[in-house]
């Protein structure tokens, strides 16, 4: 056993055992190469005739290819195979027959899949802003910035949104991949109100309240002070949840 | 298994009475009953959970260890709720019966990650001891996932024991060793069963089970239909017909005088094949049968060689039990 491995296992036993589950299964290799999706929209700039600038096309990526599809379903990839694994194969058992409370497995596990997710997401953010910027990455870096943050805060929310939904139903990944299409595609969009209750809106007004450019704009963008607050309460209901229904459900 | 487990269970509380007590037990699944009202308790030692395939024994095991509720009924251990008291797992030790273990973890990873879970003051010599406890000091770095389906066994043991519980539940913990093994792991257990651990052990390996359990519960249908001392429970099986071969000279007129007894029920004559005639007797009363037997030998003037039961196993005791 590695030096390295021992620390971490003793600081942070379950985000370790689910990373090194994550990095020996097949749900990182799809998260990644999903976060690397927009390179290919990178691609198409640099070699097409596109009017836009670099700085409005990256962000139509972000807000369109990432905030829309991808972040959502790299997050609940990663979220739903964190706990479903476990619970399907029952090695569960050896987290919970343990003095350990329910909160930290719930919180050690949201630490794993925002850490993998982050880092794939952001790769892929970065080497799409590289290849669509160019030479023009100092004149740019706001934007990127700007996507940066709304993405460690979309992954943030829909960790736990997706953590909560995989403990409470058990077909987590259909059921998270329609509620990411009819709900926060579909409903939020065209039903007043309902974006009240979108993480993807809220991910979007911070994209765009960040990066203030009058060429990117958002229909009923929230402000930040309330945007944050907002996803922070999503985290803590989800966690709420979370850990109440590990507290209370049967382990077969 | 070496013998580097501790010399003696961890004292968790004051706790005086019974260390295990379920009470009026029950668990359904819509229609359909798991486990049918049973009550129990549980001193240290050693007891075998038994039970046929589907009887409620792995049911019985998680609602003990809290994995599953009871739909009614209560659950003591250390006269604690095992449900919503995660820090009775400090105590408990839990050998599950599923194989799926972490096959990226070493086998002392596994162990260090389990004591590191369980807060031991020092995880990686509670690793250390459990590892030699178990015998795979060195295959210890190798995966898991690289190992038999015995060793995989052996380090669920050594899992449950890294942080010397005070009570060890262990499902089916025979299964998938080798001889050489299968005689270690009982040896463990009964070593654990003398240090004052309350350990109960499901199992269908019912020969082996004999060897150190003294005490049974045998649930059917989800129903507890025994539960003491095995070899008193035989006892009470002595009214039932038994079998028994009997031993002598002239075994066809000796076998015509015994048929002529009350508490005999049928007589035969075995011939087996480069041995003498013996006499298979099913007793219909088989302590009337022992009373009688010498008598009727001396009566006939026939010099018995050997009476001895046939059935006077736990099998016995469990097909009796099971099949009443």
């Amino acid at each position: 056993m590695s030096n390295m491995t021992r620390s971490l296992i003793a600081l942070l036993p379950v985000s370790t055992l689910t990373l090194l589950q994550f990095s020996s299964g097949k749900a990182i290799r799809f998260v990644a190469f999903f976060s690397a999706l927009p390179i290919l929209f990178g691609a198409i700039y640099r070699v097409g005739d596109i009017d836009d600038s670099p700085d409005v096309f990256f962000a139509g990526v972000v807000l369109s290819t990432v905030f829309g599809t991808l972040l959502p379903i790299a997050t609940l990839i990663l979220a739903t195979s964190a706990f479903r694994d476990e619970i399907d194969d029952r090695t569960m058992v050896y987290l919970v027959i343990k003095p350990v409370s329910r909160f930290r497995i719930v919180a050690e596990k949201y630490l794993a899949v925002t850490e993998s997710t982050i880092l794939a997401l952001w790769l892929g953010v970065i080497a799409t802003w590289i290849i669509i910027s160019g030479t023009s990455m100092p004149d740019t870096i706001e934007v990127l910035v700007a996507a940066i943050v709304a993405t460690l805060a979309g992954v943030a929310a829909y960790s736990a949104v997706f953590i909560a939904v995989s403990l409470l139903v058990p077909r987590a990944l259909i059921v998270g991949i329609l509620y990411t299409i009819i709900w926060e595609s579909l409903l939020s969009r065209f039903i007043p109100g309902v974006w009240t209750l979108s993480v993807r809106h809220y991910v979007d007004s911070i994209f765009v309240r960040l990066y203030n450019d009058p060429g990117v704009t958002l229909d009923n963008s929230v402000q930040l002070y309330a945007a944050f607050p907002a996803i922070l309460i999503m985290i803590g209901l989800s966690f709420g949840l979370a850990t109440l229904r590990l507290r209370t459900m049967d382990f077969e | 298994m070496a013998t580097s487990a501790a010399p003696t269970a961890p004292t968790s509380t004051e706790h005086q009475g019974p260390t295990i007590q379920v009470t009026q037990v029950s668990k359904f699944y819509g229609d359909v009953v798991a486990v049918s009202d049973i009550t129990f308790s549980l001193a240290p030692g050693v007891t075998a959970l038994l039970g046929p395939n589907g009887a409620g024994k792995s049911t019985m095991l998680e609602m003990l260890t809290g994995l599953l509720r009871p739909s009614a009924g209560k659950i003591e251990i250390l006269g604690r709720s095992v449900r919503g008291d995660r820090d009775l797992y400090r105590y408990v030790g839990l050998v599950p019966e599923q194989e799926h273990m972490y096959p990226f973890l070493t086998g002392r990873e596994f162990l260090y990650l389990n004591a590191v879970m369980q807060e031991v003051s020092d995880p990686e010599a509670a690793a250390q001891r459990s590892l030699e406890t178990v015998e795979l000091t060195e295959d210890g770095d190798r995966k898991l996932g690289g190992y038999s389906k015995g060793m995989r066994q052996r380090a669920k043991i050594g899992a449950a024991l890294v942080h010397d519980p005070q009570v060890l539940l262990m499902d089916e913990p025979l299964s998938g060793t080798d001889p050489l093994q299968r005689l270690r792991t009982i040896e463990l257990i009964q070593r654990l069963g003398d240090q004052g651990r309350t350990v109960l052990v499901s199992s269908h390996v019912l020969d082996e089970v004999e060897r150190f359990a003294d005490r049974i519960l045998v649930i059917v249908n989800g129903k507890l239909a025994a539960a003491g001392d095995f070899r008193a429970i035989r006892e009470r099986m002595d009214e039932q017909a038994s079998k028994i071969r009997v031993r002598s000279t002239e075994p066809r007129r000796f076998a015509s005088a015994l048929i002529q007894d009350d508490s005999v029920a049928a007589v035969s004559i075995v011939t087996d094949e480069g041995a003498e005639p013996s006499i298979r007797v099913e007793a219909s009363n088989v302590r009337a049968f022992y009373r009688s037997v010498a008598a009727v030998a001396a009566r006939e003037d026939i010099t018995l060689y050997e009476v001895a039961a046939l059935d006077d196993s736990l099998t016995s005791v469990f097909t009796y039990v099971v099949g009443r």
